[in-house]
């Protein structure tokens, strides 16, 4: 009875622990499945602390059976495992939890913050699961994965996939290099803080930016947005034709609007007119879209912006708007933020992974405490023998002074002859 | 007398007097706790809406906490005396110490109410003929937490209108200025250009401002309170105590003709500056260039750092010739569009537009700035307004106002007022730094942080061009226009005024009044219980007295 009620005990302690944690990583695990053991870093690490609190538990089990009868030995070890217990569950995140906002928010530079991990971790999966999806899709739309292979197939292979891990390593650096870095000054933080004026885009754009020319980038097709959106022909891209080896050279460069990702809209109120409009622009579009695509080559000019920004007209559903659109989705990457995460999405799987571990080990360490509290029960009663109070019921002894310090006290004052008389007295009193 | 150690009686008596000692003990910690260490927290707690003032930080903060503490310090200090001076007598050692807690804990609210208030009320008389009403003292002593909630509210509301965020200041120049000026310390890494750029950006943090080597705000510098408030400051104060001239006269049509006679004045200050002449002979006193005379040169000159981040006139010149080319290689596209468009389109306006698209298009190879400048003065367009020139209806649809002949020089001013495109090099001083007039100097700087750097940095201070005279002033951006200007200049005035006198009021009385809050419930508290605390220790040392002697034989 007793054993099955440590075994009760025990599971209910770090085997269920692991359970709850096994559970809760399920959505980082599936979200990262093409990250290697990357996504199985919080699991792993839960699954190492269980072992040791089971190594502490088989431990602590042999030497309460080993000091049997020996009440205060097995009840250090009982206190051992309730210690061990504590460690490994909360105490170990407390101390974690001091430098982790810190290392977490210098790591992503305060895109992934703490709070938002805390709890919400299967977001963030998901998030960071989509990178690579996306990621995947556009290039294979743009002809930077092999088509031969089905899309399914690329994005089962993920990660994993070593024509995946080089496209995103290199066009990364491409972006950081020849995009993020070449913003002098303050403008492209204070773009990025909500603070997009029109001064603040007027240096973005025309701010003098140097480049490096070493840097390569993968492309294959040339995809641009379609610059004329109608009802008629609502994509948002043109397939374009294969690069040739002398465009594949070209240095590719990122504008401001590559460093957002998200396309400038002007929306424009047309009133009655909007139909008119419409219908004009639907007309004369086949005459519009080399026009805009020749004022567009003339932009990404070194003398004006240096890099490509896609101006077009958006003329779907009765609307009107002039679309600035960013060059990002086209060369098959995200906005930069996103492609910094992406470039060590591997190593946020692993953090992320970490927070279903940090949640259950809190959660669940107080059941674990009690669970080893009530096992060291069961052991001290098992093996601890009858313990001081009820020995003192069975057996009543006499008060025991604490004679030394009594002596001690006692002989303060007497010259050593008087002490050893004293000394030789008390030897005869107590025999 | 021989010793027996099966005497039950007497280890019965031991238990007894061992347990008295614990709950004697237990009692002299608890009466303990509830004097100084109950009062420093009460303090605590009562200073925590004074903690929340956005006047205090740091240090400063924690001011009634310290005083707290401190008087409990002197306390302890005064019982460790009195214990070595009486150490027999135990009564003694308590009645001083008693006294001194007196002393200690009313003393503060004699001093408050007898000193401070005679310092308080003299102040509030100072506040009120400038106009600021304080609280009395007898409000601000029991209601100081919520004089301090009253103000922080202000003070948000006018944060959140200029979009400051917060009430420090924040420099978005991680890496240093635009052109390359650092704002790291001497580790720093190296600067971008080759230029002597190595002065590192100076941080004052009394105003909470980071300023590049010209003296002026960084180029990414968010102005915290105390920078918006000396901002406008400058700005209103001057703007409002102008004496026109005459009737068309105002502070800006000043400003406008001294800059003028700077910048046409072959012997002005800013012309020599710009040459690089001699320090010497510089009329301004003790007048010295910031890394050397050819500065300016080398930031405006040819291939100046500072060219890189607006539009000369060789930039514009470029971009012209650039778009013209490509329109020049869709002329027949563009004719073709332009003939379809008849299909659709008809009327006087439509057939101007064609027609200033045509002519535009008929010299389009060789388009230039000075040419642009010709079309835009010569096109004439009526209107529902009556007759305008190109210019006044493209840079009036833009909001800004064009005055006569668009010259390069007016264009590049109209760019320059409206944040589109100016750049003062970090590295040279600007034009306002040569203006004797030290108030119109002080306005001149003012107007620029307040529209032209506020602009930039999305945190306008003062919209020189209200629309139907309403002022969009703070956020105002790509997506965002802004919030409505809640303050007139007079009463952002008084408003610092205020502010102002509040920051020291609160500064140097509050502590003293939270302190005096918290002793007037717990003085007396504090000395009962300091003296039940003795009690018990005499209560105690007596019961050890009694563990002692029986250790000796019993001889009790």
């Amino acid at each position: 009875m007793k054993k099955a009620l440590k075994i009760l005990l025990f599971i209910i302690g770090f085997p269920a622990l692991l359970a709850f944690v096994a559970w809760k990583s399920v959505i980082v695990l599936q979200e990262g499945s093409t990250y290697s053991f990357w996504p199985y870093v919080g699991l792993i690490l839960a699954g190492v602390i269980f072992l040791a609190y089971l190594i502490a538990f088989i431990v602590t089990g042999k030497k309460s059976k080993k000091n049997a009868g020996n009440r205060k030995k097995v009840m250090r070890q009982v206190v051992a495992l309730v210690l061990v217990s504590f460690i490994f569950t909360a105490g170990i995140w407390l101390v974690v939890d001091i430098p982790l906002p810190g290392i977490l928010d210098s790591a992503t530079a305060g895109t992934v913050t703490f709070d938002k991990l805390r709890e919400d971790y299967g977001d963030q999966a998901e998030q960071n699961g989509l990178l690579i999806d996306n990621f995947v899709k556009w290039n294979y739309a743009n002809g930077n994965l092999d088509n031969s292979e089905s899309l399914d197939y690329w994005l089962e292979q993920g990660w994993s996939a070593p024509e995946v891990k080089e496209l995103i390593s290199v066009n990364f650096k491409s972006i950081d290099k020849n995009g993020y870095v070449t913003f002098r000054g303050p403008w492209i933080n204070l773009a990025d803080d909500d603070r997009l004026t029109i001064p603040v885009l007027v240096h973005l754009v025309l701010n003098q930016r140097e480049f490096d020319e070493e840097i390569d980038f993968i492309m294959n097709y040339e995809m641009i947005p379609n610059l004329i959106q109608t009802d008629k022909n609502p994509a948002n891209f043109e397939q374009g034709a294969p690069l040739t080896d002398e465009q594949k050279e070209l240095l590719v460069k990122w504008s401001i609007l590559d460093m957002q990702g998200t396309p400038m809209e002007i929306a424009i109120d047309l009133g009655d007119s909007a139909g008119l409009v419409g219908t004009i622009i639907d007309t004369l579009s086949p005459m519009l879209v080399p026009l805009l695509y020749t004022l567009n080559e003339a932009i990404a000019d070194d003398a004006l912006a240096g890099t490509p920004i896609y101006i077009g007209i958006d003329a779907t559903e009765g609307t009107f708007a002039i679309k600035i659109n960013s060059t990002v989705e086209a060369r098959g990457m995200w906005d930069y933020k996103k492609s910094a995460w992406l470039n060590s999405n591997h190593l946020l799987f692993a953090v992320i992974s970490l927070f279903p571990a940090r949640q259950w080990l809190y959660i669940w360490g107080a059941i674990v405490i009690f669970s080893s509290l009530a096992i060291g029960a069961l052991r001290l009663k098992e093996f601890g023998g009858k313990d001081e109070e009820e020995e003192t019921k069975e057996t009543p002894v006499s008060y025991e002074p604490d004679w030394a310090a009594i002596d001690a006290e006692a002989t303060k004052d007497m010259s050593p002859y008087e002490k050893t008389y004293y000394y030789a007295q008390q030897a005869r009193n107590r025999r | 007398m021989p010793f027996h150690p099966t005497n039950r009686e007497g280890d019965c008596e031991m238990v007894k007097t061992r347990r008295k000692i614990t709950a004697l003990r237990v009692l002299q910690v608890l009466f303990y706790a509830l004097g100084f260490p109950l009062f420093v927290h009460l303090v605590l707690l009562a200073s925590s809406s004074y903690r929340d003032s956005f006047f205090v930080s740091g240090f400063g903060a924690w001011k009634p906490v310290i005083y707290a503490a401190v008087l409990w310090a002197v306390v302890i200090l005064a019982q460790l005396l009195f214990r070595a001076v009486c150490r027999k007598n135990r009564m003694a050692r308590s009645v001083l110490v008693a006294l001194v807690a007196a002393v200690i804990t009313v003393g503060p609210i004699m001093y408050c109410d007898f000193i401070l208030k005679n310092d308080y009320e003299a102040d509030a008389a100072a506040a009120l003929e400038k106009g600021v009403e304080i609280p009395s003292y007898e409000s601000a002593i029991t209601s100081f937490d919520e004089y301090v909630a009253t103000t922080n509210s202000e003070i948000q509301q006018f944060i959140d209108v200029f979009y400051l965020e917060t009430f420090e200041s924040r420099n978005y120049n991680k890496g240093g200025n635009t052109d390359g000026t650092l704002s790291g310390g001497p580790d720093a890494e190296a600067p971008y250009n080759e230029l002597p750029y190595t002065i590192e950006v100076e941080y004052d943090e009394e105003n909470d401002i980071y300023y590049s080597p010209n003296g002026m705000f960084v180029d990414g510098y968010r102005f915290g309170y105390y920078a918006a408030k000396q901002v406008l400051t400058d700005y209103y104060s001057n703007k409002l105590n102008y004496e026109p001239r005459n009737e068309d006269d105002n502070i800006d049509v000043y400003l406008g003709e001294v800059l003028a006679e700077l910048e046409a004045n072959p012997n002005s200050d800013w012309n020599k500056y710009k040459r690089g002449a001699a320090e010497s002979s510089f009329a301004k006193e003790d007048f010295h260039y910031i890394y050397s005379s050819s500065e300016y040169d080398n930031a405006y000159g040819e291939n100046g750092t500072a060219n890189k981040y607006f539009l000369t006139r060789e930039r514009v010149d470029e971009i012209i010739e650039v778009l013209a080319g490509a329109l020049a290689s869709q002329s027949t596209l563009i004719n073709d569009i332009i003939n379809s468009l008849n299909f659709f389109v008809s009327g006087p306006e439509f057939e101007m537009i064609v027609g200033l698209v045509k002519g535009l298009m008929a010299d389009i190879g060789s388009l230039d700035t000075d040419k642009l400048l010709d079309i835009l003065n010569d096109t004439v367009i009526t209107t529902e307004g009556g007759e305008q020139t190109l210019a006044e209806l493209v840079f009036g649809l833009l909001g800004m106002e064009v005055d006569g002949e668009l010259t390069w020089e007016m264009l590049q001013e109209i760019l320059a007022s409206s944040a589109i495109s100016v750049y003062i090099s970090p590295s040279t001083y600007p034009i306002y730094y040569f203006i004797e007039d030290e108030g119109l100097k002080d306005y001149a700087y003012a107007k620029y942080y307040a529209t032209v750097h506020g602009a930039k940095l999305g945190s306008v201070l003062v919209d020189e061009s209200p629309k139907n005279g309403v002022e969009y002033v703070g956020h105002v951006t790509m997506s965002s226009s802004g919030t409505i200007n809640p303050y007139t200049g007079a009463e952002l005035l008084s408003l610092f005024e205020k502010w102002d006198t509040e920051e020291e009021i609160q500064g140097k009385y509050y502590p003293f009044f939270i302190v005096r809050s918290t002793l007037i419930k717990m003085s007396a508290v504090i000395v009962f219980t300091l003296i039940a605390a003795y009690y018990f220790t005499s209560l105690i040392d007596k019961q050890y007295a009694k563990l002692t002697l029986k250790a000796e034989g019993g001889r009790i």
